[in-house]
């Protein structure tokens, strides 16, 4: 799909759609590296 | 086979007054009324992937929940019956809450259009089919929350909930029990609705033998769920009244037999994974011939192929039960009947590569689906043949070997086959195409996180790590740190997978009438002939077909 053809009202919603999504991916591996640092005893 | 379409499909009025008034019609209802009382295909079989969609991150995060307690061996933050619970929950969400209402809701959108016909043959019942599927959802939910407010153990079974440990389940068996016949319900409903409008509402000159290869394929797992539900909603019936009612159907002391229990589920249980795989073997059927711009190899030998593997899957059940003590001669007869079953796989399997064979392919994220698909479930066949020979099964039942297995042929067979389908289908639904470049990170991304997690688990389970435990002996620590890694760039990949969707349906680039090049060789469904989008009331004139 060409960027060029989207409105900048799109872009802007996919954007925010595209952050939202991306942050749970991100919180998620810092809730796993969390769990897996707390069972090798690293504190926290 | 040539299609000709002797009105415009959209409507045969001739003044411009009916035209005015026609237009009126085709608008779809406003407010939340067009979805709740919707008897159109498009919007419920829109509800039925949305749904699909959202159990897939509840079966998925329970998947991760999974992996994350395995990524050391001794318990993590997991009590036993809660993981033994996510465990259960999450093969019932992902079998009866993902696969099946995603599939369905591909049959609802395509069927009706591939065969040229207005609507489903009884919109008010798959209005109803539908509708039943949240019910169940949240019954299921209420199973999982309700023992932490008193209603006795979770769910601890696994999904095949064999007494007498279910027999000594909390509140939550009768809520699950209640969410298999409510599941149950609407699938032999939609069944019927299914097999009703494929014999019926064919396009004149539609003949058996033009249909798309997914329409052939739903007609033989609608008659399959008709055939199989009615023994998952009597065993599950009697292990309510076992629990409640003073039966002892599955009590030794009281004359009966856990074994029987094992013996009605599995009748259900086997032919239901050709419920989950036929659908997405349809779609290979049409997508493979597209992107190689080549007719199928061999399209009778296909349809054959299905029905003969729906006539054996019914009779090979008690292979998941090789070690309760059967005589010799009946598991003999159970290892016969499942090696042959591999005869139609591999035909099917076989008949999609002498398809692409000297075709003009090309790869775009349907194609790269259908291609992996082939490869993996092939993987799934092989272990599938280990597991059939009984003196085998005795060393791989009950580990983590079968849970590879299955998972190579569920995930690939059934999950990949409808991503390949909503990949192939979504500037149809939509009128949009998706970004390319997306799809093909996403399925890159999806693929070798899946076997990231699942190839290392054929390995575990050969090392005898057993199923269904929250904790393990150390010397499997290393497969399972592997696998529970995988799990998470699998479970990830599905973030994006939302995000192409929600982009693609706000707009792109505008998906004409037929998107995909190789669409009209062989036998092409009528879906083609419609604009992207198709309006709200497509087909009100049934075309003709020669």
């Amino acid at each position: 799909m060409d960027q060029q053809e989207q409105s900048p009202e799109l872009k802007k919603a996919n954007l925010r759609v595209a952050l939202i999504l991306g942050g749970l991916a991100i919180s998620s591996l810092c809730v796993a590296a969390w769990g897996v640092s707390k069972t090798l005893g690293f504190g926290a | 086979m040539s299609v000709t379409i002797t009105q415009d499909g959209l409507t045969d009025k001739a003044t411009p007054e009916e035209h005015h008034a026609e237009d009126h019609h085709n608008q779809p209802p406003k407010g939340i009324g067009r979805w709740i009382f919707s008897t159109n295909h498009k919007d419920i079989g829109t509800m039925y992937l949305i749904f699909s969609l959202i159990m897939l991150f509840l079966g998925g995060g329970m998947a991760m929940l999974i992996r994350a307690e395995l990524y050391f061996p001794g318990l993590q933050f997991l009590e036993p019956d809660l993981f033994n619970n996510m465990v259960t929950t999450h093969a019932l969400i992902m079998v009866f809450g993902v696969v099946m209402p995603a599939a369905a809701g591909m049959a609802n959108w395509m069927i009706p259009l591939q065969i040229g016909a207005p609507d489903m043959a009884l919109p008010r019942l798959n209005n109803l089919s539908f509708w039943l599927l949240p019910a169940a959802a949240t019954l299921l939910i209420l199973s999982i929350i309700v023992p932490f407010f008193g209603g006795g153990a979770p769910v601890n079974t696994g999904w095949t909930l064999y007494p007498p440990l279910s027999v000594q389940a909390g509140m939550g068996m009768d809520l699950l029990i209640f969410t298999l016949h409510v599941l149950g319900i609407s699938s032999i409903l939609a069944a019927i609705n299914i097999v009703t409008t494929i014999l019926n509402m064919r396009a004149p000159g539609l003949d058996f033998m033009k249909l798309p290869l997914f329409v052939w394929a739903w007609l033989f797992t609608a008659i399959l769920l008709i055939m199989i539900m009615p023994a998952l909603a009597g065993g599950v019936t009697m292990l309510l009244f076992d629990r409640h009612f003073g039966t002892s159907f599955f009590d030794a002391a009281g004359g009966g037999d856990p074994v029987l229990f094992q013996h009605l589920f599995w009748f259900f249980g086997h032919p239901e994974v050709y419920v989950l795989l036929l659908p997405s073997i349809g779609v290979l059927g049409i997508i493979v011939p597209t992107f190689s711009r080549k007719p199928l190899f061999g399209y009778k030998p296909l349809v054959w192929g299905m029905g003969i593997l729906l006539a054996l899957g019914m009779v090979v059940w008690a292979h998941h039960q090789y070690t309760i003590g059967m005589s010799v001669a009946a598991t003999n007869y159970f290892m016969i009947g499942t090696i042959l079953i591999s005869i139609p796989v591999g035909l099917m399997l076989f008949n999609f590569i002498f398809t692409m064979w000297r075709g003009a392919m090309t790869f775009e994220t349907p194609m790269l689906f259908a291609i992996s698909i082939i490869v993996m479930f092939s993987f799934a066949g092989t272990t599938g043949v280990m597991l059939a020979v009984v003196p085998a099964d005795l060393q791989y039942h009950d580990t983590y070997f079968v849970v590879a297995h299955f998972h190579y042929a569920l995930i690939p067979g059934a999950l990949f086959g409808l991503y390949a389908g909503v990949f192939y289908w979504l500037p149809k639904w939509t009128g949009h195409m998706y970004n390319e470049t997306l799809g093909k990170i996403f399925f890159w991304w999806t693929t070798i996180g899946f076997n990231l997690t699942f190839f290392p688990q054929h390995f575990s389970g050969l090392a005898g790590m057993p199923r269904r435990i929250v904790d393990y002996s150390v010397q499997f620590v290393e497969f399972n740190q592997i696998s529970s890694i995988g799990a998470f760039i699998f479970g990830l990949s599905h973030l994006l997978f939302v995000y192409i969707i929600i982009q693609t349906v706000r707009g792109g680039e505008k998906a004409p009438a037929q998107p995909w090049e190789g669409s009209q060789i062989g036998t092409p469904g009528l879906e083609w002939t419609l604009p992207s989008p198709p309006p709200f009331h497509s087909f009100e004139t049934p075309p003709t077909v020669k």
